[in-house]
């Protein structure tokens, strides 16, 4: 089996940026603690990340054909993109929304989510934990 | 237990079988939650108390009272509010005293409710910087918030 993670913009600074909200820890520590831990469940995880809408969309048409979920950090283009939305909603796989702080306790223009519509979970505000914890919700949906 | 106290609790309609078993995540009873929850807290040397009620009065009274002698809150506000026979709008406002808490809050539901409920749904506000939320996972909304609040007890969450 296999899962996506896509990752959009600013994600790139993670460790630096705003460390208060986001932590310390950079978005490769991330992606190297659900690839092993992906791997406990026989689980193939592809960790990415685009500061670009285009190439997000892009990633989530490909990953029809290629993978078997989706977790995605929009991040500021969640509250923006009707495109990820609609490409999301081309993507038949299992689909989970992840943030790492929660949008809905901070500003006003955080609060609407053209992800949410679009996806059957959601995990916000369990800080970088919420990305291994969204590899083991994959996995228990597609293989345990 | 040494790895701290939780208290799980479920609003209005949520002891509900028949409702739960025709949700889209197919959950036999709320029994069955209460049963892999206490599972996972053994394993997690966790102290749970897992409570449900029909009376939106009792559960902010819950809260208010009871909620700040625990290390960590999840709560699962209510079955579907488009049946549920609670003052949806007063209730809403009452759970505002969550905001209040000192302690880590992570709000669940079964279902994806921002994308099923959403003309009705309401997210609530916890304490700052302590509130989650989990939505769409079924019974694993429970045990992923509980193997959160385990971390947050104990420290060692990122």
């Amino acid at each position: 089996m296999k899962l996506l993670v896509i990752n959009g913009p600013n994600l790139n600074l993670l460790g630096t940026r705003e460390p208060d909200i986001y932590g310390h820890e950079t978005l490769n520590d991330i992606a190297a603690r659900c690839i092993d831990l992906g791997a406990t469940h026989s689980l193939e995880v592809k960790f990415v990340q685009s500061n670009h809408e285009g190439q997000l969309i892009d990633w989530i048409q490909d990953a029809r054909d290629t993978t078997d979920a989706i977790v995605i950090n929009a991040a500021a283009f969640t509250h923006t993109s009707v495109a990820i939305h609609d490409a999301l909603k081309c993507y038949d796989g299992f689909k989970v929304e992840l943030h790492i702080s929660n949008p809905h306790m901070r500003e006003s223009f955080r609060h609407v989510s053209y992800v949410s519509t679009a996806v059957d979970a959601v995990i916000m505000g369990l800080g970088v934990d919420g990305y291994e914890h969204a590899v083991n919700a994959v996995a228990g949906k597609l293989i345990d | 237990m040494r790895n701290g106290t939780l208290l799980i609790l479920n609003g209005p309609g949520l002891a509900d079988s028949d409702a739960l078993a025709s949700d889209t995540v197919k959950v036999n009873s709320l029994e069955q939650i209460r049963s892999a929850c206490e599972r996972l807290c053994a394993d997690l040397d966790v102290d749970l108390d897992f409570r449900q009620t029909d009376d939106q009065d009792r559960m902010i009274d819950w809260i208010r009272n009871e909620a700040n002698g625990f290390d960590a809150l999840v709560i699962n506000p209510m079955g579907c509010a488009k049946t549920s026979p609670v003052d949806y709008p007063r209730y809403v406002q009452d759970l505002d005293v969550l905001a209040s808490l000192s302690i880590p809050v992570t709000e669940i539901h079964l279902t994806n409710v921002l994308r099923f409920d959403a003309d009705t749904f309401s997210m609530l506000r916890g304490p700052l910087n302590k509130t989650a939320f989990v939505s769409g996972l079924g019974l694993d909304s429970y045990l992923l918030a509980i193997r959160a609040a385990s971390r947050q007890i104990s420290g060692g969450a990122r």
